[in-house]
């Protein structure tokens, strides 16, 4: 993310106390502050880099030099927040989350750049060298307090991320945190399905939209359904592949089938008696209380220790 | 899938209440129905004796029984033996995906029902729990096979595990010094349909 150097500089040194005013010029903390941009170190980083520099060179504290009420100076600590709900930049913000990858990096003003998961999403993350913070380790789970957040583009997407600096503070966590991204296994029983099961359709962005959409379209077979342990109940999204090799209904059977009976919805209503009340383990992504499915399975006969199971039950 | 349909699926209506697995055995043994806030949309539950509420059912068993007693409309009675004891289901136009399967079904079938539980009280003052379908359909024995291992374990981890503060309260105040004796019914349950499952797979 580019910045206005000069605009930054200008900010900064009107924030300055009057006694430090007279000994810091523009051109000084823009050329600061240029000094680490040229060491492809962007935005608020750059400027708190050359703020680190002035309070060396000037013998004083941020707050000597700002006054206590610098805002940079975070007031306590940011809330926790879910990185899912991350989505502007410039926020200061805690996270729990497991660091699930380490990149490569061979920038001397990163100490470390990989990617935070805390179960709702995941996240890139960037940490500068002068940040300060103990070095990273895949698969472990720490508590990130005060980090900002930064908006990057790649291939014309824009993507959030965040940045641990001077003012993030980093801990071990307690918690375990299962990764979004990590598939998971579940066995459950099929409940219901939901409205835009069976035979759909789609327009060119891939959304699904009911009859009335004007636009361009596209047949699409997939279903959607209510799936329940007992403990916890997920929506299973089964895309076109699995919901013809668990029906048997391929999608071109399918519009044949919604041709004849001048209406879709019979799709849905043929798969239902072989899919509800049934018990299936499913394996995918979990993303709040969304499954996307993988592989999807009928379970079998039961292989449970029944034995066991009737020794606990006496025993109670 | 896009990423729209993920989002929408985490929107902020209410979750849905999960399915709790239970023996008809007790269900039969419940004697307190409550609604749980304020308001006409607010959940309904019964307290199970083991020790937790449910607003919504899963059950597996054997359809014994299917009776239309609606006088003018269809009004389907169903009754379901999961060896323990009867669930009876009842089903009329706003059962309708359910009521169209016990219109056709002829007994016995291994049924699984996903629904309400509703209560009613009798002449003599005793509350009667039974299930409002929402889904009604016939199943293999494989699936009733798993789902009464499946009420076993999470019967005896409910049985087994500290009920919430409000539970006990309501279970000390509802059931009182019975409460053991109800509790090991539930237990003597779970035995019973562990006891049917292993014959079952003998023969």
């Amino acid at each position: 993310m580019s910045i206005d150097v000069n605009q930054e500089a200008q900010d900064l040194v009107e924030r300055l106390e009057d006694e430090y005013a007279d000994d810091v010029t523009v051109e000084d903390v823009e050329e600061k502050i240029q000094s680490f941009v040229d060491f492809g170190v962007t935005g608020d980083e750059a400027v708190q880099g050359a703020v680190s520099k002035l309070s060396n060179e000037l013998d004083a504290s941020r707050g000597e030099l700002f006054g206590e009420s610098d805002s940079d100076e975070q007031q306590g600590d940011a809330d926790f927040v879910s990185i899912a709900d991350i989505n502007s930049e410039d926020e200061w913000v805690s996270l729990n989350a497991q660091v699930t990858h380490l990149w490569d990096n061979d920038s001397d003003s990163i100490s470390q750049v990989g990617v935070l998961d805390d179960g709702s999403s995941s996240i890139k993350f960037v940490a500068w060298s002068k940040s300060d913070v103990p070095l990273f380790t895949e698969g472990e789970t720490y508590d990130l307090l005060n980090v900002v957040t930064r908006k990057e583009e790649y291939d014309g997407e824009t993507r959030m991320a965040v940045h641990l600096n001077s003012a993030t503070e980093v801990e071990m966590s307690e918690s375990e945190v299962t990764p979004s991204t990590e598939e998971q296994t579940i066995t459950g029983a099929l409940l219901s399905l939901q409205s835009g099961s069976g035979l759909i359709e789609r327009d060119e962005d891939g959304q699904v939209v009911d009859s009335d959409y004007e636009g361009e379209t596209e047949n699409d077979l997939r279903i959607r359904a209510v799936f329940d342990t007992g403990d916890s109940v997920y929506t299973v999204y089964l895309g076109q592949e699995i919901t013809e090799a668990i029906t048997g209904i391929t999608l071109e059977e399918a519009k044949s089938m919604a041709r004849d009976a001048l209406d879709r919805s019979v799709v849905q209503d043929e798969m239902e008696p072989m899919l509800v009340g049934k018990y299936f383990t499913v394996t995918g992504n979990i993303r709040g209380d969304a499954i996307f499915a993988s592989e999807f399975e009928e379970s079998g006969p039961v292989d449970a220790d029944v034995d066991n199971l009737l020794v606990r039950a006496r025993s109670l | 899938m896009s990423e729209s349909e993920s989002n929408s699926s985490q929107s902020n209506r209410p979750s849905r209440e999960q399915a709790v697995r239970l023996f008809a055995e007790e269900l039969q043994q419940v004697v307190h129905e409550y609604t749980d806030g304020d308001g006409d949309y607010a959940p309904n539950y019964v307290l199970l004796p083991s020790g937790r509420n449910a607003n919504r059912v899963f059950i597996i068993g054997t359809l014994m029984e299917v009776e239309d007693i609606g006088e003018d409309d269809e009004y389907w009675r169903a009754t379901i033996n999961d060896s323990t004891g009867n669930f009876m289901a009842y089903a009329g136009q706003y059962q309708e995906e359910a009521a169209a399967t016990l219109s056709q079904i002829e007994p016995p079938e291994f049924v699984a029902v996903t629904g309400k539980v509703k209560t009613f009280e009798t002449d003599e003052g005793d509350l009667l729990a039974n299930i409002r379908p929402e889904t009604f359909e016939i199943v293999d024995e494989d699936h009733r096979d798993r789902w009464v291992v499946e009420t076993a374990e999470q019967t005896l981890d409910r049985l087994e595990a500290e009920p919430s503060e409000d539970i006990a309260a309501l279970l000390e105040e509802q059931y009182g010094e019975d409460l053991d004796d109800v509790q090991d019914s539930v237990r003597e349950a779970v035995v019973r349909a562990l006891e049917n499952l292993q014959e079952n797979q003998e023969d």
